[in-house]
C-alpha cells in the first residue's frame, strides 16, 4: 500500500484540484500529464497484491473516459464543408474592401453592391439596413462597434455614416478622407478609419468635430486596420507592402513620428491583420499574391518571430479564442481556409468549398463559428473553431452527497 | 498607313464594357509569370514624387512597386464617374488563363440562370444539390476526356490525374473507381494499335481480333488487381469467414 499516495487522497488533494475552478486547456492537459507520469490516476488507495479478479475490466473502464475525453480534446471533428451557405449577390470582388463583420449582438453585417444588409445568426431573419446610390456608393467597408448596436459604413465616396441598427437610423456622417474607406475599426469610443488616400483618421464619435488627429505613413490604401485588444496599438497594413503599428497615446499629437514599428518585410499587400488574443503584442500578418506569407510579430521588440509561406493570397487572418489556432483565409486558386496549430504552425485542416477567392472572415461573438464570404457570392459558415458546450458537468457532481469528500473504496 | 491597332486602347474598351457590369477593372503592370495579364497605362496625371493624393487618386509611384516588369504600376482614373474603384495588383487572378472554367467572372457561373437571387437567403441545400450535380459531371467528363488526354499513352492512370485537378472546388476527396477508369484507356490503346492494319482485314475479322485483344488486356487487368493487397485481403476475409462459419 502506497502510503503517500494514500494520505493525498484521504486529506481531499484530488479534490481540491478538481475544485480549482476552469482553467486554460493547456493547463489541464499538463496538470493531466503529469499526473499520469507520477501514478496520480489511481481512483483506489488499496489494490489487490495479486492479478486482479476477472471484474477487472471495472477498472479499466474507470480509467479510460479520461484518455477518451484527452484525446477528444486534442483533436476535435473539424467539419469539412460549412455548416451553413448564405446567398450574397453582387459583392464586389474587391481584395481592398472588408465588407464583413460580425457584431456582439449575433448579427452579421455584409456590404453587398450599394446596400448592406443584416443577418441575424441567432433566428436567421434578414434585414436590409441601408440602401444607397451610385454617386456615393458602392459601400467599402463596415465594421461594428463593441456594443454591437452601431456599425460603421464606409463608401467610396469617401464619407463614413455611422447607423444605429436596432432603429435603422443614421446617426451621423463623418468626412475628412478624400478618396474611398476601405477599413474601418474601433477602439472603444474612437473609430478609426483608413482609405485609398493612404491616410488613417481617428474619429472621436462623439464629439461634433471629430477628427482627433490623423496617422500619416502609408503611401497607398490602407486595407487592414485593427487595434490590439489593449487599444494601445493600431495594427495597418497597406498596399505598399507594409505594416505600420501606431501609439494610442500619441494620437494627440501631430508629430511625424507617430508610428512605433514599420515592417516592411512583406513583398505585397497586407490587408489580413489580427492580434492574438492569449498573447499579448503578439500580431499575425498575411501578405497578398506576391508575397503569401503569414508573419508573426512582437510589438513590443519589433521583431519577426515566425514567417510561413502558405501558397496562396492571404485575405484575413482569424485567431481561435479557444485554442491556439490561426485560421487563413486564401484566394487563388484553392480558396480555402487553413488551420494552423500556433506556434508550431502544422496544418490541422483545410476546408474547401469557397468557388472563388476568399475576401473576408469574421468570428462570431461566441469564437467557435467563423463567417467567410468569396468572390463566388456565397457566405459560408464554418464550425471550425470547436462547438459551444452543451451543459456543464458541475452541475451533476452536487447531486451527490458529501460531493467533497474523497471516498475510500 | 492605317493608325496601329494599338493593343492597349483595345483592352481598355473592353475593360470599360466589362466594368459597367462588374465595376473591376484591371491596372497593374505587376507581371505574373506563366499567364496572360492585360497591362497597359493610362494616359493621365503624372505622379509627382511620394504623392498619391491627387484627385484622379493615382496610387504609388514608378519606384515603389518593385514588380518585375520595368514599368511603374499606375492606378486607373475614373472612366465611370464617381462609381469606379481603382484596383491595386492584388485583384488579379494569377490562374485566371489556367483554370478550367470556374470562378470566372466572379462566380455567376455557378447558379443557373433561372435561379432567384436573394441577399443572405439560406442556400446550403442547393449548393450541395449544385456540388453533387457537378461531380458527377466531372465524373462523367473524365471517363470521357481520358481518350484525349490518353494519345501519348502515358502510363499512369489518367483518372486519379483528372480528379485531382479537379478536386478543389468541391470538399473532400472523391473516390475513383479504378476499374471503370481503365476500361476506356485500354480501349484507346486497342484502337490506336488496330488502325495500323486495318486495311488487310474484313471488317468480321477486326471485330474478331478487336474482342480477343480486350478480352485478353481486361483479364490482365483484372488478375494485377486481384494481386494488390487491398484484393488479397478482401478474399482473405472471404475465406476467413466461410472457414469460421464451418466451426
Amino acid at each position: 500500500m502506497d502510503f503517500d499516495f494514500a494520505h493525498y487522497m484521504l486529506t481531499g488533494g484530488k479534490v481540491e484540484i478538481d475544485n480549482f475552478g476552469p482553467c486554460s486547456s493547456p493547463k489541464q492537459l499538463y496538470r493531466k500529464h503529469i499526473a499520469e507520469i507520477l501514478n496520480m490516476n489511481r481512483t483506489r488507495i488499496l489494490t489487490f497484491k495479486d492479478k486482479a479478479p476477472p471484474s477487472a475490466n471495472k477498472i479499466d473502464v474507470s480509467l479510460s473516459p479520461p484518455t477518451e475525453t484527452e484525446s477528444i480534446k486534442l483533436r476535435r471533428h473539424i467539419s469539412q464543408s460549412a455548416e451553413r451557405i448564405l446567398d450574397a449577390p453582387d459583392i464586389i470582388d474587391d481584395f481592398y474592401l472588408n465588407l464583413l463583420d460580425w457584431g456582439s449582438s449575433n448579427v452579421v453585417a455584409i456590404a453587398l453592391g450599394n446596400n448592406v444588409y443584416l443577418w441575424d445568426a441567432s433566428d436567421g431573419s434578414i434585414s436590409e439596413l441601408l440602401s444607397t446610390d451610385d454617386d456615393m456608393g458602392p459601400v467599402t467597408s463596415v465594421k461594428w462597434a463593441s456594443d454591437g448596436r452601431n456599425l460603421a459604413v464606409g463608401f467610396n465616396n469617401s464619407h463614413v455614416e455611422l447607423w444605429d441598427a436596432s432603429t435603422i437610423q443614421l446617426l451621423r456622417t463623418l468626412r475628412g478622407h478624400r478618396l474611398r474607406v476601405s477599413s474601418l475599426d474601433w477602439n472603444d469610443h474612437i473609430l478609426s478609419t483608413g482609405g485609398m488616400d493612404s491616410m488613417i483618421i481617428n474619429n472621436d464619435v462623439r464629439i461634433q468635430s471629430h477628427i482627433v488627429n490623423i496617422f500619416r505613413g502609408h503611401t497607398q490604401e490602407v486595407c487592414g486596420l485593427k487595434w490590439c485588444p489593449s487599444g494601445r496599438q493600431l495594427a495597418s497594413g497597406g498596399n505598399d507592402n507594409v505594416v505600420t503599428i501606431w501609439c494610442a497615446s500619441m494620437a494627440s499629437s501631430n508629430s511625424s513620428n507617430q508610428w512605433i514599428h514599420r515592417f516592411r518585410e512583406h513583398s505585397a499587400a497586407v490587408k489580413a491583420l489580427s492580434w492574438c488574443p492569449f498573447q499579448s503584442n503578439l500580431l499575425a500578418s498575411g501578405g497578398g499574391i506576391g508575397d503569401q506569407c503569414i508573419k508573426f510579430w512582437n510589438t513590443n521588440t519589433g521583431a519577426c518571430l515566425n514567417s510561413i509561406s502558405t501558397g496562396s493570397q492571404v485575405c484575413s487572418l482569424l485567431w481561435n479564442s479557444h485554442e491556439k489556432e490561426l485560421l487563413s483565409a486564401h484566394g487563388f486558386n484553392e480558396n480555402q481556409l487553413i488551420l494552423w496549430k500556433y506556434p508550431s504552425m502544422v496544418k490541422i485542416a483545410e476546408l474547401y468549398g469557397h468557388m472563388s477567392r476568399v475576401l473576408s472572415m469574421a468570428k462570431s461573438p461566441d469564437g467557435y463559428t467563423v463567417a467567410s464570404v468569396a468572390g463566388d457570392e456565397t457566405l459560408r459558415l464554418w464550425n471550425v473553431f470547436g462547438t459551444p458546450p452543451v451543459g456543464k458537468p458541475a452541475t451533476e457532481r452536487k447531486r451527490e452527497p458529501f460531493p467533497n469528500v474523497p471516498r475510500i473504496r | 498607313m492605317p493608325e496601329a491597332r494599338d493593343r492597349l486602347s483595345s483592352q481598355e474598351d473592353a475593360l470599360t464594357t466589362y466594368s459597367n457590369q462588374r465595376r473591376i477593372f484591371i491596372s497593374s503592370s505587376r507581371n505574373f509569370v506563366g499567364f496572360n495579364l492585360i497591362i497597359f497605362v493610362l494616359e493621365g496625371e503624372d505622379d509627382e514624387g511620394q504623392s498619391t493624393r491627387t484627385p484622379l487618386g493615382w496610387i504609388g509611384t514608378p519606384g515603389s512597386m518593385g514588380g518585375v516588369s520595368g514599368r511603374g504600376s499606375i492606378g486607373t482614373s475614373r472612366i465611370d464617374g464617381s462609381s469606379a474603384p481603382i484596383i491595386g495588383q492584388e485583384n488579379i487572378s494569377p490562374i485566371v488563363a489556367l483554370a478550367r472554367g470556374r470562378g470566372q467572372g466572379g462566380g455567376n457561373n455557378i447558379f443557373p440562370a433561372w435561379f432567384r437571387r436573394k441577399p443572405l437567403r439560406d442556400i446550403t441545400d442547393v449548393m450541395k444539390a449544385i456540388e453533387r450535380r457537378r461531380t458527377h459531371l466531372e465524373e462523367r467528363q473524365g471517363l470521357q476526356t481520358e481518350g484525349h488526354i490518353l494519345q501519348d499513352q502515358t502510363v499512369h492512370d489518367p483518372f486519379v490525374s483528372v480528379s485531382d485537378a479537379q478536386r478543389h472546388p468541391t470538399t473532400g476527396i472523391r473516390q475513383s473507381p479504378p476499374t471503370v477508369g481503365k476500361v476506356p484507356k485500354i480501349l484507346v490503346n486497342i484502337t490506336d494499335q488496330n488502325e495500323e492494319d486495318s486495311a488487310c482485314l474484313t471488317p468480321q475479322k477486326k471485330l474478331l481480333n478487336n474482342i480477343d485483344t480486350v478480352e485478353k488486356v481486361v483479364m490482365e487487368e483484372l488478375r494485377m488487381l486481384k494481386r494488390t493487397p487491398s484484393a488479397k485481403k478482401a478474399e482473405r476475409g472471404k475465406r476467413v469467414r466461410t472457414l469460421m462459419s464451418m466451426r
